[in-house]
């Protein structure tokens, strides 16, 4: 088996598997929502992007911000219209996952009506990917080169902003307690406009890339989103550093991981989506109460015995 | 009736337990005190089986009931309440006391949909609900859903609740918290009658020292997860631990 | 000229009630779950599929061995052979039917109790996530198995068990009565379980499942239950809609069918099964007001895809109830027990000497 390409994939799609869940990550951190329409997010920039370059013939990157922006802004009407007034009546936090899938089904369906009524029900954005250098059998391409970085420095921004700034200081504080936050005087809402907007952002984006690399259709963002959950979860649900380190565990486990059991087990690649299931499961079994608790760094230094914590923001 | 022997626990680095013996004896009713955070609600949680020890064991009515699941120490007998009332919101204040009735035929799903095999039994426990009630005279807000209740009824339906389990022993996490001084007595008074008439232990956490001496002869105070004083409410005041516990409280 | 219209409308009428029929059982059974039990199982869809598998296989299967079938339960041959068979053989396809509900009914109930494993470890959330996942990777392995209902190309040739009255028209007439019988038959049933103590202890749990515990309630037991009950429930109505549809298609069972149910119960009214009568109506009714075929009826073709309008509208529905009606259309009521008659009998009772509680009680909250 040639080993070079399943890598390379891995690499790809973790990337992009990682600046979807960022968001996800990040709405989680500071709001508590487990958003289901995050999947949405993912999808509309997807299209923003494929529409903007292919029929309005932008450049690719003008195309990636258009995307960033159109997605912020329904993150933000997301958050307007029913988090926010559902969050202000102290609605339970399964009302807030309920609203999140009729938020889900009305655009994701307005986005089914529109691309079909315009003949889009499949898109891809037209970019050409060029080849760089050879790798083995295949090659390194701009996709990557540019794909790769953007990630690691989507992830660099989030985590200096939430750690080092003050504005980052005050989510986390609102995250933590918002009264606390409420009396201290920080402006809540402008957070919360500012963190979902963020959100909204950096998943569109990232449907915006996905747009580039793959094929497309309205369903895309949902069908990712089993994804999506299993490297935010993976990571600890707010932790950043451990999104990416669960955004690339999927992307091997699905690519590599599913290409090696084909090879030596017959296994379907069909089933590749119950990698990310059973990764899920696994760590809802292993620590199922303490979800903030669960990160990576700090199992995987129990399971060697060592008691460096790599991770040292992630809050117990 | 109850003994605690060296019970301990810890929330990652606070000990917020730490290795407590307590015995109340049968029919007593005894106060804990202690400043905020010193561990009295951690306390009546490990007994009652919310939180499992770290450490030590647990006794009642001769039985070790270390680390048993809350629902098998409510069967034992032993049953609390909580500092914030928690009642069932989608609830009647009617139902609220109906839930905690032991042993319910209808309870069983195999049986809950033949009347006939639960009626008579949930008649007789309707009965005795009503009783409760109206004993902490909330009769005529028994059709009322638990949200609709003042706060001081709040706590009075957690009593009810919590009798009509028929305990042998009631642990109060500060049943007069948030009421007027007026039915905080009122509360007392009952828990007195209670103990005498139905012989119920009580071990009482309470705040409102003033009210509560008055109906204790036996205080126990709690500081920074250890007992620090077992005895005379009166002698309270003088004893220097309990002193500085509190006075490094409010420094 | 009246009666020439209402017959040829048949199809679509009973088509529309066997629908509800569905539907309401599956939104009732998820009422149970959620409503009562607090249980988010939003993997709902999944326990009607095992149902509909079940049915479905195990129907395919003995009906080719009695023919003696070759190349499997997914052969063309086969299936048509089957569909040939069971008009002849009234019985048997009637015996099917029966043995397929009572199958269905155990496993959707057993697969409920593993579901419960999941429900006592996680957050509410978490375990609503897990379970529409656990539905999704169920639809994967169906669609990629061959065996259990054919994979992509689905399981055909489950007869009706009224097929032997050769006339389509009362075919599907008998089978919406029977239908109708079931959903009102779990209404019932549902009905008695909730109004008793069992009803009682599942709101209790639902609303504080840690004074649950302490006033003596087996939780996990309880919950355990409430998914054993809901999903075999479920499960039946997955049987009822292969008998109707004849066949068994894995994709049929997508998360979107659980969200659909989830907004009837949510329009109709949590923990309020009449409630819930009327969401899965108004659901039903919208479901089918928008669709291709309703349209035709009045000879109009349309140009959009009006499926995804139905689903905006189901969206629309959900948030907007959350919004302005919580309580749904008819709200939560109490549980109906011999005991609450008496509290409603019994008469404002005077205050006794026992407690002397002042009168402004609610200077209290100071
Ligand atoms: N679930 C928990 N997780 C972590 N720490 C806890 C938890 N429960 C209690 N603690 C800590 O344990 C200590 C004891 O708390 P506890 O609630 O038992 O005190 P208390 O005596 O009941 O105080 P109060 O009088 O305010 O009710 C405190 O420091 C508290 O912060
Ligand atoms: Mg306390």
């Amino acid at each position: 088996m040639d080993l070079i390409l399943p890598v390379l994939n891995s690499i790809t799609l973790g990337s992009l598997f990682t600046l979807m869940a960022l968001g996800l990550t990040l709405t989680f951190s500071v709001t508590r929502i487990v958003n289901f329409a995050h999947a949405e997010l993912v999808a509309i920039g997807g299209y923003v992007t494929a529409v903007v370059t292919n029929y309005i013939g932008l450049s690719i990157y003008e195309s990636l911000v258009a995307a960033f922006v159109a997605s912020a802004i329904l993150a933000l009407a997301m958050d307007e219209l029913a988090f926010k007034p559902l969050y202000k009546r102290g609605s339970p936090t399964l009302f807030l996952l309920v609203a999140s899938i009729g938020i889900d089904l009305v655009v994701r369906f307005s986005l089914f009506l529109t691309a079909d009524a315009t003949g889009n029900i499949i898109i891809q954005t037209k970019v050409p990917i060029q080849p760089l250098m050879p790798l083995g059998k295949t090659y390194l391409t701009t996709f990557q080169v540019v794909v790769i970085p953007l990630t690691l420095a989507v992830v660099v921004v989030l985590h200096a902003l939430f750690h080092y700034t003050k504005v980052g200081k005050a989510l986390r504080a609102m995250a933590d307690n918002e009264d606390l936050a409420r009396v201290s005087g920080i402006k809540i809402y402008t957070l919360r406009r500012l963190a979902w907007m963020l959100v909204g952002g950096t998943a569109g984006l990232a449907g915006g890339l996905w747009s580039i690399y793959l094929v497309i259709d309205p369903d895309f963002g949902w069908n990712s989103l089993l994804r999506i959950f299993a490297a935010s979860i993976l990571g600890g649900f707010t932790s950043f550093w451990g999104t990416v380190i669960g955004g690339y565990i999927i992307g091997f486990a699905e690519n590599l991981g599913i290409a090696t059991l084909n090879t030596w087990f017959g296994v379907s690649t069909a089933y590749a989506p119950l990698i990310s299931f059973a990764i899920i499961v696994a760590v809802f079994l292993i620590k199922p109460s303490g979800f903030a608790g669960i990160d990576l760094s700090s199992l995987l230094a129990k399971l060697r015995g060592l008691h460096k914590n790599l991770e040292p923001e992630a809050e117990g | 009736m109850l003994k605690a022997v060296g019970l301990a626990k810890y929330f990652g680095g606070i000990r917020a337990v730490d290795h407590v013996d307590i015995e109340v004896d049968k029919g007593e009713i005894v106060g804990l005190i202690g400043p905020n955070g010193s561990g009295k609600t951690t306390f009546i949680n490990v007994v009652a089986g919310v939180y499992k020890p770290d450490d030590g064991k647990v006794y009642f009515d001769g039985d070790d009931i270390t680390g048993l699941d809350p629902w098998d120490v409510y069967r034992k007998g032993l049953v609390r309440s909580f500092q914030v009332p928690r009642l069932f919101k989608g609830m009647l204040v009617f139902e609220n006391v109906m839930v905690a009735h032991r042993a319910q035929k209808g309870e069983n799903p195999l049986l809950a949909p033949f009347r006939g095999l639960w009626g008579k039994q949930e008649e007789d426990l309707a009965q005795i609900s009503l009783g409760l009630l109206e004993e902490a005279q909330l009769s005529h807000v028994r059709l009322n859903w638990a949200t609709e209740l003042s706060g001081g009824q709040m706590k009075l339906v957690e009593m009810s609740r919590a009798l009509a389990s028929e305990p042998k022993m009631l642990l109060l996490d500060e049943p007069a918290a948030g009421v007027a001084p007026k039915l905080a007595r009122s509360i007392f008074d009952y828990i007195v009658r209670l103990n005498r008439e139905r012989g119920i232990t009580f071990l009482i956490v309470e705040h409102r020292l003033d009210i509560l001496f008055d109906y204790v002869e036996r205080v126990l105070v709690m500081s920074n997860g250890k007992l620090i004083y077992d005895g005379n409410p009166k002698d309270v005041y003088e004893d220097e631990k309990v002193i500085e516990a509190y006075l490094g409280e409010r420094a | 000229m009246m009666f020439e219209q209402l017959y040829t409308m048949i199809p679509f009428i009973t088509t529309f009630l066997t629908f509800y029929a569905v539907y309401l059982m599956l939104s009732l059974s998820l009422n149970l779950e959620y409503g009562y039990g607090g249980i988010p199982n939003f993997g709902h869809v999944f326990f009607e599929s095992i149902g509909a598998y079940v049915a479905g296989n195990l129907t395919a299967n003995l009906l080719n061995w009695i023919v003696a079938a070759r190349g499997g339960i997914c052969a063309y041959p086969a299936s048509h052979a089957r569909m040939m068979f069971a008009p002849l053989h009234p019985i048997w396809i009637v015996g099917m039917f029966v043995f397929s509900i009572i199958i269905a009914a155990l496993v959707g109930g057993i697969f409920g109790y593993l579901a419960s494993y999941p429900a006592l470890r996680l957050k509410e959330d978490f375990l609503a996530i897990t379970l529409i996942f656990i539905g999704e990777i169920g639809r994967v392995v169906v669609r990629n198995e061959r065996s259990i209902a054919c994979g992509l190309v689905g399981l055909t040739g489950v007869p009706n068990p009224f097929i032997w009255l050769r006339d389509p028209n009362l075919m599907f007439i008998a089978y919406t009565v029977l239908a109708i019988l079931f959903a009102a038959g779990s209404y019932m049933i549902i009905k008695r379980f909730v109004n008793s103590p069992f009803g009682r202890l599942l709101k209790s749990v639902r609303d504080d499942d840690l004074v649950a515990m302490t006033l003596g309630k087996h939780v996990p037991k309880a919950r355990a239950w409430a998914l054993i009950l809901g999903s075999s429930v479920a499960a039946v109505a997955g049987v009822i809609k292969v008998f109707f549809a004849q066949g068994v298609f894995a994709d049929d069972y997508v998360p979107l069918i659980t969200f659909v149910v989830l907004s009837m119960v949510i329009l109709g009214g949590m923990a309020n099964n009449k409630g819930v009568l009327l969401g899965a109506l108004v659901m039903t009714a919208l479901d089918f007001m928008i669709s291709p075929s309703f349209f035709t009826v009045f000879g109009v073709t349309l140009q959009l895809n009006v499926a995804y309008i139905k689903y905006i509208i189901t969206g629309v529905v959900i948030i907007a109830i959350l919004l302005f009606r919580p309580q749904g259309l008819i709200s939560e009521r109490p549980v109906e027990t011999p005991g609450l008659d008496i509290a409603k009998r019994a008469g404002v009772m005077k205050p006794t000497a026992g407690l002397e509680i002042p009168a402004e009680r609610d200077e209290a909250d100071s």
